[in-house]
């Protein structure tokens, strides 16, 4: 494995340790006793701390250092940790994410508040420090340290290490090192045929010797055979295990492997101890223990001892698996189709035929299933949206996360973050009343609730954000959206549809523009991301109890079930997301009105009717609607109607994009290639009737 | 490689190829080689196969004297060698 690559999975990991920090933080603010999420941040900035400085990241190291200390006072004692203490953790989070792309891109230079943040650590833990008195810190420290040997379930003296060491032999290397040195411990296996491949453990030895210092080494030869079976050019040589004493960065050392096989190495890094008082040493082993579990995750991408039992692939790979899905889907679908195959009479063809389509479907639903991730994470991320939110703008705000173990593709989990993001800080700014006065005058608890809600409804994932404010005022909207010219005011809307008004480009009523929201910016892309991912918002609300933005999603983004029309001799798809049902209207159900088109009245609900050969410029023809099909279907700007020819069915098909140029199509959404080998354009519900012919 | 009586002298600087002479040099005269002595550098090692040659000659002749297995090697660049015969670690 080369430096990039390594490099590349440190990223990552410290990317994921850092996300999770902030994750854990504002858990923390919840659960300022639990010691065992402390320890877990404690944890999760040793391993950053680790890592950072194996690379060279200095900055980050030394940062991150400062940062560790004030967790380790925490962990080791019973102050409890205040508002003002997180927001000082959240703020040297910031500085980490900060400084970690500085070092990432190789720029010079450090984060704003990098200096004054770590003097304030360390001034915290000074200030900290001197208030405990010596003698019951020190008791404190130790009984800790106690019971964390105990959880550690190790012997109270001499400890062996994981590679067999005893702790008198560590310390006796350690003692023999020079500044600047650090110990690691290398093992060999190499296969037989390490000399027909031009390598021997005399080149690595070689290698090594120009990196650090060799200090000893143990050659297992219990496996050579007689000399009349004894053949040169391979080797019979056992594990050598090496003790290695170097300056060297760790990735450094493993490059000289890069033309062994991954199998037949492994390095592990051996933290120094030197001889201590019996509270330091303890101290020191505890670090030891810590380090070492911190290294086994450090090192989990370059040992080979692990049992692997997960893999990290890029997505990309994934995406080309899920296209190669997808082709192979449509062409089972034209094996179905095809006619000359139809012919065969033979039930060991049609057998096969049954088999095939079986394995097709196993292989695409585990192929789908690779992707799915629970959304748990990205609702965990959302906490720190709403505190921020609800520190801003000075109001309580509790968020609930319910149904975080639901699936969801992971593209989509990408994707979703933005829209959450603003319909979080939309409810806490726009959906809760202004101040606790005035939900407890309204006899509501004084700190509003924000729900986060995700769950499976149908062949479909809803992700709900609600609030317990004050609803959406309907006349209000109206009135605004009649002043921005959006509809006249004699328009006659649903809820649904004026719900939908606050969702247009530049919508506002509140009057105070906020740092938060209240710039007309927001909503919008709300729906033009969901829309991106096929899917479709709905809201529902009630004056005085509360506002449910609801995010309904396809399962996935490459296969979606849709409903299959023809209009004007073309077929087109509808996804069923979007389909309410289909009717043939009787003539008294059809309605026309000056000036703004035709009608049909479905159980007293006035539904404009859209022609798609007109819509799309199929044709000029115009048959009687009480002769022709309707769909009937759900936008965000509500409900209408589509008049097609014929409805054709009901099939799962695999989306293709349309390219750039075609994609600029805003009545599409995309393509699919059906059985017969025809392609059918995918409508885009929401696009195909501008929201001025709804009405 | 020189051979005095029934002292082998080899070097430690003997690549593979050297190390398939010396094996096919050693096979056919084990019974009259009584010590095998290394000369010359001992700052460097060229290929591990001699390591597995000598310690096959002492698995077949296990009388025979050969310093640099018989103990723990140090050699100048690479430390103290411990040789592991019996699962010893």
């Amino acid at each position: 494995m080369n430096r990039d690559k390594i490099r590349e999975i440190f990223i990552e990991e410290a990317t994921e340790i850092i996300e999770k920090l902030d994750i854990d933080i504002v858990d923390f603010e919840e659960r300022p006793e639990d010691k065992e999420l402390i320890n877990e941040l404690f944890r999760g900035v040793h391993t950053l701390k680790g890592s950072a400085n194996s690379f060279g990241f200095n900055r980050l190291g030394q940062f991150v250092h400062s940062f560790e200390d004030v967790l380790d006072y925490y962990r080791s004692s019973e102050d409890i940790v205040t508002p003002e203490n997180i927001d000082m953790f959240l703020q040297a989070v910031s500085i980490i994410k900060d400084v970690l792309s500085l070092e990432v891109n190789g720029e010079g230079g450090l984060p704003d508040d990098f200096d004054a943040t770590i003097d304030a650590m360390k001034e915290m833990i000074s200030k900290k420090v001197q208030k405990e008195t010596t003698p019951s810190v020190s008791s404190k420290i130790l009984a800790d340290l106690s019971s964390e040997f105990s959880e550690l379930d190790l012997p109270a003296s001499k400890p062996k290490d994981a590679f067999g060491f005893s702790e008198d032999e560590i310390i006796s290397y350690s003692s023999k090192l020079e500044d600047g040195e650090e110990l690691y411990h290398i093992s060999f296996l190499l296969d037989e045929d390490i000399y027909f491949r031009g390598f021997d453990h005399a080149k690595l030895f070689k290698l090594l010797g120009e990196e650090g210092r060799i200090v000893e080494s143990w050659w297992d030869m219990s496996n050579i055979p007689d000399l009349v079976s004894f053949d040169p050019q391979k080797s019979s040589i056992g594990k050598v295990d090496i003790i290695l004493a170097s300056r060297s960065p760790s990735v450094e050392i493993l490059e000289l492997f890069e033309y062994i096989e991954e199998h037949e190495f492994t390095m592990e890094y051996i933290h120094k101890i030197f001889e201590q008082s019996s509270k330091e040493e303890a101290q020191i082993l505890v670090e030891d223990e810590l380090e070492k579990i911190v290294q086994e995750s450090v090192n989990k991408t370059v040992t080979t001892r692990e049992v692997r039992s997960f893999v990290k692939v890029n997505t990309s790979k994934l995406d080309e698996l899920f296209a190669s899905v997808g082709e192979l889907v449509i062409a089972q679908n034209f094996i179905e189709e095809n006619e000359d195959i139809k012919k065969i009479k033979s039930e060991r063809v049609t057998q096969t035929m049954g088999l095939l389509s079986k394995i097709t479907k196993l292989i695409q639903n585990k192929v789908m299933s690779l992707r799915m991730v629970p959304i748990g994470d990205t609702f965990e991320k959302m906490k720190l949206v709403a505190r921020d939110a609800s520190r801003k703008i000075n109001k309580e705000v509790t968020l609930e996360l319910n149904g975080q173990e639901t699936e969801i593709d992971k593209t989509m989990v990408d994707e979703l973050s933005n829209p959450l993001i603003h319909l979080i800080r939309n409810a806490v700014d726009h959906g809760l009343e202004s101040s606790a006065e005035d939900r407890e005058k309204l006899g509501k608890p004084a700190v509003g609730r924000v729900c986060l809600k995700a769950y499976h409804r149908g062949g479909s994932i809803a992700i709900e954000v609600s609030d317990d404010g004050r609803g959406i005022n309907r006349d209000k909207v109206f009135a605004k959206a009649v002043e921005k010219g959006l509809i006249k005011k004699d328009d006659e809307l649903s809820d649904s549809q004026i719900y939908a008004l606050i969702m247009e480009p530049g919508f506002s009523t509140l009057e105070t523009v906020t740092d938060l929201s209240g710039r007309g910016v927001g909503l919008d892309v709300v729906v033009s991301s969901i829309n991106k991912l096929h899917g479709k918002v709905e809201i529902k609300s009630e004056v005085g109890k509360g506002t449910t933005f609801t995010i309904m999603l396809p399962l996935t983004l490459a296969i979606i079930d849709g409903m299959l029309v023809s209009s004007s001799g073309d077929t087109f798809i509808i996804p069923t997301l979007s389909v309410v049902e289909s009717f043939f209207p009787s003539k008294n159900m059809v309605h026309t009105i000056k000036h703004k088109g035709e009608f049909v009245d479905l159980r007293g609900e006035m539904l404009p009717v859209i022609r798609l050969n007109h819509t799309l410029e199929l044709d000029g023809k115009t048959p009687n609607i009480w002769e022709s099909t309707l769909i009937c279907v759900d936008s965000v700007h509500g409900k209408y109607t589509i008049l097609i020819d014929d409805l054709i069915g009901r099939q799962q098909v695999v989306i293709k994009s349309l390219g750039p140029i075609l994609s600029r199509l805003k009545e599409f959404s995309g393509g699919a290639i059906m059985g017969s080998g025809e392609i059918a354009l995918i409508l885009n519900v929401e696009e195909l009737i501008s929201y001025g012919e709804t009405r | 490689m020189t051979i005095d009586g029934d002292i082998l002298e080899i070097e430690l600087s003997m690549d593979i190829k050297d190390v398939i002479e010396l094996k096919n040099f050693i096979s056919p005269r084990l019974e009259y080689i009584e010590e095998i002595k290394v000369i010359k550098d001992t700052s460097i090692f060229a290929s591990s196969s001699l390591f597995g040659l000598l310690h096959s000659v002492k698995k077949t002749k296990p009388s025979i004297v050969i310093d640099i297995i018989d103990n723990d090697l140090d050699i100048d660049n690479y430390g103290l060698i411990h040789w592991v015969k019996h699962e010893q670690r």
